[in-house]
């Protein structure tokens, strides 16, 4: 890229000296997780809702189904997704989801997605930093991922959701995890 | 059921958007660009609420914890706040939230702590991160009461969760009380 085109990038300001020629030129606090004006005006007025859907009890390689219809239109803009801490379930676990829109024939990926990669980033914390007193390591939770395009679910569609253990680590006994999915959004 | 804006119905096309023209006509109105809503002018004050601490002690239990808004200003809420403190042993609470004013309730389901709103760890607490952003703030009225519904899942130990919102209080350009509904007042009138 030629530096001197560089200013043209959005949420640049400029060049700031000529020995900082090669620094970054973006602005040093952004909207990072926020989708831009064009997306959100579709939603201004809109209200908060959070399509949740639990998956209690699974053990490895286990798979459950679960569905929600959508009476609104819902305007999807993140998803969150965990494991709950409870008991010996503080290890690390790993899931994937599927999810489909029965109305449309749509699937919104062609591959079980891998929990950190449905989402968002998975934590990079410390192994040694103790989260509670009785459990180092992990945490099986995933950031949230704000989309950057704003999904409309149209009222009446109905979202059908896969969700399968895949891992669970050695553990004195072996137990179940209780996973949960949270698609947000913004209805009427 | 009726949610606040930070809207006016536009006096030029009095709500329709659009204008008759010459010939039988119609065209998108000049003013308010064919949304047939006009933005109210408000100053914004930065203000926090968070609910009480709630201390998760038995497992199972549903804890109610109310928050009761001021009456001085409505309150535009841009985001989420929330921090479990580490107790004795790992914990999932789900939280549940319902605005009492109109009966909103933000999820259909209660949300695990991790999914409702955490940004990231801090120390090794949880939710000790940033802000979960809503990308359309949502208009608390005044006097308008939150309701905060935890239900614990603690093994036992005794965590302690703290939500809060950020946002703004919302008053008229000179400081005085805001009205929502100006045209109300101007039917009324």
């Amino acid at each position: 890229m030629n530096v001197w085109d560089a200013a043209r990038l959005g949420g640049s300001v400029g060049n700031r000296h000529a020995l900082g020629l090669w620094h970054p030129l973006h602005k040093l606090a952004s909207l990072g997780w926020m989708p831009p004006v064009s997306q959100r005006r579709q939603i201004y007025g809109k209200k908060r809702y959070v399509y949740v859907l639990n998956f209690p009890g699974l053990s490895v390689n286990q798979a459950a189904n679960d569905r929600f219809s959508v009476t609104n239109d819902f305007w999807w803009t993140d998803t969150e997704s965990s494991t709950d801490f409870t008991g010996e379930n503080t290890q690390f676990s790993r899931f994937t989801v599927q999810l489909f829109d029965t109305k449309a024939q749509r699937r919104f990926m062609n591959f079980p997605d891998i929990a950190e990669i449905l989402g968002g980033a998975f934590p990079q914390s410390d192994p040694n930093v103790p989260v509670f007193p009785s459990f180092t390591g992990n945490l099986n939770f995933t950031m949230p991922y704000i989309h950057r395009r704003i999904t409309k679910v149209p009222a009446g569609s109905t979202l059908l959701m896969r969700v399968q253990n895949i891992l669970q680590p050695a553990a004195p006994v072996q137990q179940t995890v209780n996973i949960q999915v949270a698609l947000g959004g913004y209805i009427d | 059921m009726r949610f606040a804006t930070l809207t006016t119905r536009c006096n030029t096309c009095r709500g329709r958007g659009i204008l008759s023209a010459f010939g039988g006509d119609v065209k998108l109105c000049p003013r308010c660009g064919g949304s047939g809503q006009m933005p109210i002018k408000v100053r914004r004050v930065p203000f926090d609420y968070t609910f009480a601490i709630v201390t998760l002690s038995n497992s199972g239990n549903v804890l109610s914890q109310p928050l009761q808004l001021d009456d001085d200003s409505p309150y535009e809420q841009i985001g989420w706040m929330l921090r479990l403190s580490p107790g004795l042993s790992p914990a999932t609470p789900s939280v549940q939230i319902v605005d009492q004013s109109n009966g909103w309730q933000f999820s259909n389901n209660p949300i695990f702590v991790q999914n409702f709103s955490c940004t990231g760890t801090a120390s090794g607490f949880i939710g000790g991160g940033l802000m979960f952003p809503l990308l359309v703030p949502y208009i608390w009225m005044p006097t308008a009461q939150a309701q905060l519904k935890v239900t614990d899942v603690t093994a036992g130990g005794s965590n302690q969760l703290q939500v809060g919102m950020k946002g703004y209080k919302l008053f008229a350009p000179d400081g005085s009380q805001l009205n929502l509904y100006p045209e109300q007042q101007q039917a009324a009138a």
